[in-house]
């Protein structure tokens, strides 16, 4: 019997100080390498702005600008975080309203005040309407411009932060306009264990109600394999998070898992201990929860969009190399067209092993899974670990 | 009879043990961590009861498990039954679709177990079923276990504990790695379960060494288990992982060299080839199981498994990692002094505090051979043993502490069993010169111990060339044996230079050791040293003899007291050793060892000479030494072994061990077979 810091028996000897996954999550915030590169960037102007083909609400297409904020950053984060986010490497603890201003300034004349553009994102790393992060004068700025704007505008909330008050107050000032929820899983122990995403199923369900009383457009994130979970029970548990929250969702995105820099899930990448999902993972979640979002043909339940950040990268999801671009981009137009042909004729030889480590993954009891290499020789990958 | 009985089973059927005491009797178990290499020392001694653990799961159904064959680690256990027993391990647990596609070529002896995910909720669960009644009453319906994983965070974030949804404890049980640091029930004497499934071994086996220390501390730790670990195994490794003392596999890494289009064989991953319309289907890939699974099981029986580790292990560069870790391990928790020469992690020291010294033999049946064909079998922890004791311990005959003879080994062994070295010994005459043999791997091995094992059962390929390190090994040897023995002259006729602070006589000079030159030399170097240091002594050869038989039982036992007031009698061979003009012990050359008779034991208890196995209270001992018998033992037990038998301190006989000391904390199944009963 051997003690660990705490005084407790165990099987092998832990003299370390036992900490909490949220220290884990925590720890590498202030690294010199973390802060040197907060640091670095001017906070006057936004970290990205781009624009991309869009929908808007009625179905037609557009084009969308994109503007991601350099922020103070999330209530969440501040406290703990979750275990895939690497949000913090782009917010900082000094950026005022002013910054905040200049660089909506800034993004407005790099796109001519969104002149070609019908719809427009607000990514801020954590709640724009959050007061304690952004100031809301700003946030007025934001909404009423863009109301004025004829642009449909599109912001990130976590769903505890959904309050009445705050929904009314925004509505007022955008009304009709969307708000995106990061649920990540429709699952308790997902979001509890997997995701640290502190806050439950229960608080996005009244978060939702409350967005639909005050005629928000509800959209859903939901990210498909978190850490510390196989891909077999990553595709299994997914397609019952779409179908569980579907209804309640205006657009149900789901974020194929991509490796974001100094998190939890860098971490397990850097040990081998978790690979991004495959891209056939996807074509096949799309496949199976298809019937739940068009039922018999008739009008889709939902929007589904499928967007796999750094598809075909090694950090991303990703396939053998060889059939990565046509899966990404098949998996791209049906987030488009929502038709399942666009999956007809796609075939790869690593198909079958994709799916013998679905099988395995769901056969065998290796909760983290046996995914092995998937780029370069395949006998290599198959020596003995 | 409750369903506990699968365990009773499990002890094997002694003769005391009825169904009617068998819940006391079943209220043992030891576990013994010696921290001791070879002799004897103090001992650390640590044992528990048994019947709380046994009412903590007593609404579960046990497998049978009796241990048949054993090497180190790697154990042969009989699964069911004992005495009708439908599979044994090494073996395969399947899945549905392994059965769905395999049908009858999956036979119950080769998969006796049936292993299920069931992920419907998180954390998921583990559904084992049995294919067969392998639990007691040995009856249908064949026994069924669930339990969940819990949530598992991987080994790169040991450190955290979630705390949340723990994995499950009873006959089945997960464990990972951050269990392993964060969960006190794996501690707890009172977890004992069938089967240990390591969750996360194939993340572990990214890290490196930590999968074996994760394996050596629960291998040890749970010798009743059997242990898996889900997604590893392959007829590539299963020698490896079996060396580790893993019991179960699976075809998962099959069906995934399957779906890639190769073969895994027992040489490694390999495309089929086409000229021979080599099929890679699973029926193929369960072949290559077979057929390894036969060579490891075979291995087991005949002692020659770490040969095929070693060859297996060159299959890839993390198994070569996995061994070479594995054996640094093993030779680090030979002793203190030992691990010092070893360059530890963290996590190596702290494993070690765990471990007890590895499982070696002191004694090998008949005909057995130690092939050190590859480096790597220099790396062994039996090497070492040796090695580290002639170092540090071996005090030679008391008579020949003057002059020290170096001489080549020969292929054959024992050495004097060879035309060379019956043509050296008609070269010396003296009985006071001690004669020791130069060889490799063991580095220096003295004339009176080249009777036993491994001395005189290694075999290794001969060139001519010495290695670097096989040359270190000899002159610290030697430098270590004058400084502690205080010899006055050296006859060095081994051809190696030697460089001892002492004068050193060359007698080959360049000749082969055979020549007649050098032979002459050899002659007059030592006619001239026993005129010079021993001048007008006379030993009888009996004398002699005891003065051997004392070192010989220095160096097994850590004492000679009891032959304090011994005599050599009788012919040679098998010369007798009588004490007060009755027989105590014969010395048996072939099977170097001492056999004791019935009268020595009471001198043997109070001289402290033999490791002691103390048994739990009960009726009286009339078989063998089963695991649940044993209430602590004393002393480093090694394979082959004299041990005495107590109950209460009264001394009731003597066993033969056919188990090493870890196996004594539980082990299913016949540790020791009676020798005397008093």
């Amino acid at each position: 019997m051997t003690s660990c810091g705490s005084g407790c028996s165990t099987a092998f000897p832990n003299p370390d100080r036992t900490v909490k996954v949220h220290h884990l999550v925590k720890a590498p915030e202030n690294t010199a390498s973390s802060v040197s590169f907060r640091e670095s960037w001017d906070a006057d102007e936004p970290a990205t702005v781009y624009v991309t083909p869009e929908r808007l609400p009625n179905g037609e297409e557009c084009t969308a600008a994109t503007v991601i904020f350099r922020t103070k950053g999330c209530v969440w984060w501040w406290k703990s975080g979750c275990t895939f986010c690497g949000y913090f490497n782009d917010v900082r603890d000094d950026v005022t309203s002013a910054n905040l201003h200049a660089q909506w300034e800034y993004a407005k004349q790099k796109l001519n005040d969104f002149e070609d553009c019908s719809m427009v994102k607000i990514y801020t790393s954590g709640t724009f309407f959050e007061d304690r992060e952004n100031p809301p004068d700003w946030q007025e700025t934001i909404l009423t411009e863009t109301h004025e704007m004829g642009l449909h505008l599109i912001v990130e909330a976590r769903a505890e932060m959904c309050k009445s008050e705050k929904m009314a107050w925004v509505a007022e000032r955008h009304p009709g306009c969307t708000v995106a929820i990061g649920l990540e899983a429709y699952d308790d122990e997902v979001l509890k264990f997997h995701c640290n995403k502190g806050f439950s199923t229960r608080q996005w369900e009244r978060a939702v109600t409350i967005l639909r009383d005050n005629d928000l457009r509800v959209k859903t994130y939901l990210l498909f394999k978190p850490p510390f979970m196989s891909e077999g029970d990553a595709l299994e548990h997914c397609v019952r998070w779409v179908r569980d929250s579907a209804e309640a969702s205006d657009e149900l995105s789901i974020n194929p898992m991509n490796i974001q820099r100094r998190t939890i899930v860098d971490r397990m990448f850097r040990h081998r201990e978790y690979r991004p999902p495959w891209l056939w993972s996807l074509v096949e979640l799309i496949r199976r929860v298809h019937p739940v979002i068009q039922p018999n043909g008739t009008e889709a339940v939902t929007r589904l969009l499928v967007h796999p950040t750094a598809a075909g990268k090694i950090r991303g999801a990703h396939n053998c190399g060889k059939c990565d671009k046509h899966v990404a981009a098949a998996i791209e137009r049906y987030s488009v067209s929502g038709d399942l042909t666009e999956f007809s004729g796609l075939a790869c030889e690593c198909q079958s092993r994709w799916r013998a480590e679905i099988e395995l993954d769901l056969a065998l009891p290796i909760p983290l899974g046996c995914g092995l290499d998937r780029r370069g020789d395949v006998v290599a990958a198959l020596l003995s670990p | 009879m409750s369903s506990l009985s699968g365990s009773v089973a499990d002890c094997g059927g002694t003769a005391n043990i009825t169904e009617d005491n068998s819940s006391k009797h079943r209220t043992v178990q030891a576990a013994t961590m010696l921290r001791m290499h070879g002799a004897r020392r103090s001992p650390v001694i640590e044992s528990f009861n048994y019947s709380a653990q046994v009412a903590r799961i007593v609404s579960e159904q046990h497998l049978g498990r009796t241990v048949t064959d054993r090497m180190r680690h790697a154990r042969i256990i009989a699964l069911g039954d004992r005495k009708s027993s439908v599979a044994q391990s090494p073996c395969l647990i399947a899945s549905e679709s392994d059965i769905s596609d395999l049908g009858d070529s999956l036979t119950v002896a080769l998969a006796p177990l049936v292993s299920a995910h069931d992920s419907s909720s998180l954390p998921a669960e583990l559904v084992l079923r049995a294919r067969a009644p392998l639990a007691h009453p040995f009856e249908d319906p064949a026994p069924e276990w669930r339990v969940t994983l819990g949530h598992t965070l991987p080994p790169s974030l040991a450190t955290a504990d979630s705390g949340l949804s723990r994995a499950g404890v009873g006959e089945v049980m997960p464990v990972s790695w951050q269990r392993m640091l964060h969960d006190e029930v794996l501690a707890d004497p009172q977890t004992i379960p069938g089967v240990l499934v390591l969750t996360d071994a194939l993340q572990l086996a990214q890290h490196p060494g930590r999968l074996v220390r994760a394996l050596a501390v629960l291998r040890t730790r749970h010798p009743v288990s059997l242990i898996w670990c889900p997604g590893l195994s392959g007829p590539d490794n299963l020698a490896l992982l079996t060396w580790f003392g893993v019991d179960l596999h699976d075809l998962g890494r099959s069906r995934q060299a399957a779906s890639a289009g190769a073969l895994l064989s027992s040489s490694g991953p390999r495309r089929p080839d086409a000229s021979l319309e080599e099929s890679t289907e699973m029926d193929r890939q369960l072949a290559a199981w077979v057929d390894e699974l036969a060579n490891v099981r075979q291995a087991i029986r005949d002692g020659t498994l770490r040969e095929l580790v070693e060859r297996r292990a060159l299959n890839s560069s993390r198994l070569v990692e996995h061994l070479r870790f594995h054996d640094r391990l093993m030779r680090a928790s030979l002793g203190e002094s030992a691990a010092k020469r070893e360059q530890l992690t963290v996590e190596d020291e702290q494993a070690l505090t765990l471990l007890p010294s590895p499982p070696l033999a002191r004694k090998v049946p008949d005909g057995r051979r130690w092939r050190c064909n590859s480096a790597t079998s220099t790396n062994d922890a039996l090497i070492a043993d040796w090695i580290q004791r002639m170092e540090d311990d071996h005090t030679p005959p008391s008579t020949q502490s003057k002059v020290l003879v170096l001489l080549p080994c020969s292929k054959r062994k024992p050495y004097r069993l060879s035309n060379s070295h019956w043509r050296f010994r008609r070269s010396l005459r003296r009985r006071n010169l001690h004669e020791v043999m130069v060889t490799a791997p063991l580095g220096l091995v003295p004339r009176e111990l080249e009777d036993l094992w491994p001395a005189a059962h290694y075999d290794i390929p001969v060139t001519g060339d010495w290695g670097s390190s096989e040359l270190e090994d000899i002159t610290r040897l030697v430098r270590a044996l004058v400084s502690r023995v205080g010899y006055e002259l050296v006859i060095n006729h081994s051809g190696i230079d030697i460089d001892a602070d002492v004068e050193v006589i060359d007698t080959r000079q360049g000749d082969t050791a055979g020549s007649e030159a050098a032979l002459a030399r050899l002659q007059q170097a030592s006619e001239d040293a026993a005129e010079r240091y021993h001048s007008g002594e006379r030993m009888s050869e009996r004398e002699h003899l005891l003065d051997k038989f004392r070192a010989l039982s220095r160096w097994y036992h850590g004492t000679d007291e009891w032959l304090a007031d011994a005599k050599v009698v009788g012919r040679p061979p098998d010369w007798k050793i009588f004490v007060a003009d009755e027989q105590f012990a014969q010395w048996h050359p072939r099977a170097g060892r001492f056999a004791f008779a019935k009268a020595s034991l009471p001198l043997l208890a109070d001289t402290n000479t033999l490791s002691r196995v103390h048994l739990q209270p009960g009726p009286d001992w009339k078989g063998d030494v089963f695991g649940p018998m044993v209430d602590s033992i004393e002393g480093d037990i090694r394979v082959g072994d004299d041990v005495l038998v107590l109950r209460d301190g009264d001394l009731l006989g003597t066993v033969r061990s056919l188990a090493a000391a870890w196996e004594y904390s539980g082990s299913p199944g016949r540790l020791a077979r009676a020798k005397h009963r008093l």
